[in-house]
């Protein structure tokens, strides 16, 4: 799909193709993606399993440099940019296995960004304590760990520890595949009100028709490419 | 918050951080005692080559005879400063006849000795010295002597003695007479530098008629063996007839000594290597496999944009601290085991504390060199 690209906008991957080389083979998992991805707007990426969803998405959160094409953040691309500052104070990433520190309390696990960014430690808390608030979780689940957690609210610790950091740009790989309805509905609201109301830039990989229902753009992927 | 979470991460994997405490203490305690056995060893070593005296002895060449050879008197010029064996040996026993001296109008015959030890009639006859006077008098270009009991009435109010050499007496030496000896028949035994000076150029030839020394150096006894044969051939049966001197040289159990803690050092410090080897192999096991069940913690971390030196800092230092608890029960243990923890040690330990740290960076760099994505997923 030919469009003309502005690099300037808040993220955009420009022709971007990623493959993965072992010594006997090459599978093309991303091939000549162009997109705009602006604030304020939840986009949903489907596609059947293996069409490079996830990949796309790695290349976006720079854990990948893409084989070919590149991708930018506000006009600067991630091959010219400091990529672990670019994850620490640009982007966040949610999982569909929560990934929080099992050793850190459910406080301690949305201070991490901050503890990164070296905010100063009264200012933190006071951030973790509101993001924790703003996804429905009150001061009485500070001091748990994320074994002492239900899915649901792991998760939202996760999407806390993710909006603490100040990052506007969310990627959402799967956020909703380990947990029931009730909270999936709980999660995707949130991403609504995040970028509606907050003007975050919302991406979320899913397989759920109704995540792509609730979303603003849905973005279908199949064999690597953008089909519609 | 980070050093908080290294103790409490290694509070929480309590048997993983004793694991590879335990590994390195193992390791440890294996290295320092080989480490302790071959210096042992070479001390032993040393000691054999610095105390043991490879003694020499002059003799005909089938090694029958050892008194009363008739080596030429250059030979004696080999062992003095300057000579081609000088360096080589030490302790030179000599024992040489030089015709006679003129004493009054006696011929008395004349020896020039280093040591008493060199002249086999004074290991039956005792030598009664001077007040204040001993072997070691022997010794040098003083001119000093050991006569014959019947030949005091010669000696002046002050002690010495003044001898002439034939034919005619025009050269005569004083000599200090240090000591007698009882005996039938009458001799001078004059000291050898002194002796050699006052029969420079003169007719009368000295004739060393006993020669043995030491080797100088133990560790360099093949370079002496070579210089030696130079001049003396190996003392044995089957030279018979043959017109050079031999020597014999009391090397055997030195030499079989020295083979035996040679080899043995051998073998220990190539299983030394291997030891080592195993070492850091299974300390890199070790770390690798702790590190890698915590990959996808490492993943999170890389993904928040954690920096490398956050990253692999954290690692080390439960690596270091993991290291360190196994290093000090180890090293206590060996001073307990009366196994020697000196400054070897030290290096045993740096080493294997470097390559643990070695071993941490290089396994947090291959668990985070894969696919993040797909550890992050839980796909790998």
């Amino acid at each position: 799909m030919e469009q003309m690209i502005d690099r300037e906008k808040l993220l955009v991957a420009d022709r971007v193709t990623f493959a993965y080389k072992t010594r006997h083979q090459t599978v093309w998992a991303v091939r000549d993606v162009s997109y705009e991805f602006e604030a304020g707007k939840v986009y949903a990426i489907v596609g059947k399993s293996g069409c490079g969803k996830t990949t796309l998405i790695s290349t976006l959160a720079g854990l990948n440099l893409p084989s070919m094409g590149e991708v930018y953040y506000r006009g600067t691309s991630t091959y010219r940019m400091n990529r672990n500052h670019y994850r620490r104070d640009d982007i966040a990433v949610i999982y569909q296995n929560y990934n929080l520190f099992p050793l850190l309390t459910v406080l301690e696990n949305v201070l991490y960004p901050m503890e990164l960014q070296k905010k100063p430690k009264k200012d933190a808390v006071s951030i973790a304590k509101e993001k924790l608030l703003s996804v429905g979780l009150d001061g009485s689940y500070l001091g748990r760990l994320p074994a002492m957690l239900s899915g649901g609210e792991q998760q939202r610790v996760a999407i806390a520890r993710a909006l603490a950091g100040g990052q506007r740009i969310i990627l959402a790989d799967e956020p909703t595949g380990n947990l029931d309805s009730e909270n999936g509905d709980l999660v995707m609201k949130t991403f609504q009100r995040l970028a509606h109301e907050e003007g975050y830039c919302v991406i979320i990989v899913t397989h759920d028709p109704q995540i792509a229902d609730e979303s603003d753009i849905v973005i279908r992927m199949e064999s690597g490419r953008i089909v519609t | 918050m980070i050093l908080k979470y290294i103790l409490r991460s290694l509070r929480s994997r309590l048997w993983e951080a004793l694991s590879l405490a335990a590994t390195v203490f193992l390791c440890l305690v294996l290295l320092l005692a080989i480490h302790s056995t071959i210096a042992q060893r070479q001390a032993e070593l040393d000691g054999v080559y610095q105390n043991t005296e490879i003694a020499c002895v002059v003799t005909d060449a089938t090694g029958s005879t050892r008194n009363g050879l008739s080596i030429p008197a250059e030979y004696l010029s080999l062992f003095r400063e300057g000579g081609a064996l000088y360096d080589h040996v030490k302790g030179l026993v000599c024992h040489a006849t030089a015709s006679f001296l003129l004493l009054g109008e006696e011929r008395i015959p004349l020896h020039l000795l280093n040591t008493p030890d060199a002249v086999p009639l004074f290991a039956e006859t005792p030598i009664t010295y001077l007040d204040g006077y001993g072997d070691a008098d022997l010794v040098g270009e003083d001119a000093v002597a050991i006569i014959s009991e019947n030949l005091m009435p010669y000696i002046a109010a002050d002690g010495s003695l003044t001898l002439s050499l034939p034919p005619r007496g025009e050269r005569s030496i004083v000599v200090r007479v240090i000591g007698a000896y009882s005996s039938d028949t009458s001799a001078i035994y004059l000291s050898l530098d002194a002796g050699r000076k006052l029969l420079e150029g003169s007719v009368n030839k000295v004739t060393p008629s006993a020669l043995s020394f030491c080797v100088a150096d133990n560790r360099k006894l093949n370079e002496t063996k070579m210089a030696l044969g130079e001049y003396f051939i190996a003392a044995d049966p089957i030279n018979q007839g043959s017109s050079r001197f031999g020597l014999w040289m009391d090397d055997a159990s030195f030499v079989d000594t020295v083979m035996v803690l040679e080899r043995s050092i051998a073998l220990f410090v190539l299983f030394r290597t291997v030891l080592w080897v195993l070492a850091l192999c299974v300390c890199f096991l070790v770390i690798f496999l702790l590190i890698r069940r915590r990959r996808t913690e490492l993943a999170v971390m890389y993904s928040m944009g954690c920096s490398s030196v956050l990253l692999y800092g954290q690692v080390l230092c439960e690596v270091a601290i993991c290291f360190a608890i196994g290093a000090l029960v180890a090293l206590f243990a060996a001073a307990a085991a009366k196994v020697s923890v000196g400054g070897e040690a030290v290096r045993v330990v740096g080493i294997l504390l470097g390559g643990c740290l070695i071993g941490g960076v290089g396994s947090v760099t291959a668990v985070t060199s894969g696919d993040i994505m797909k550890i992050l997923k839980g796909k790998e």
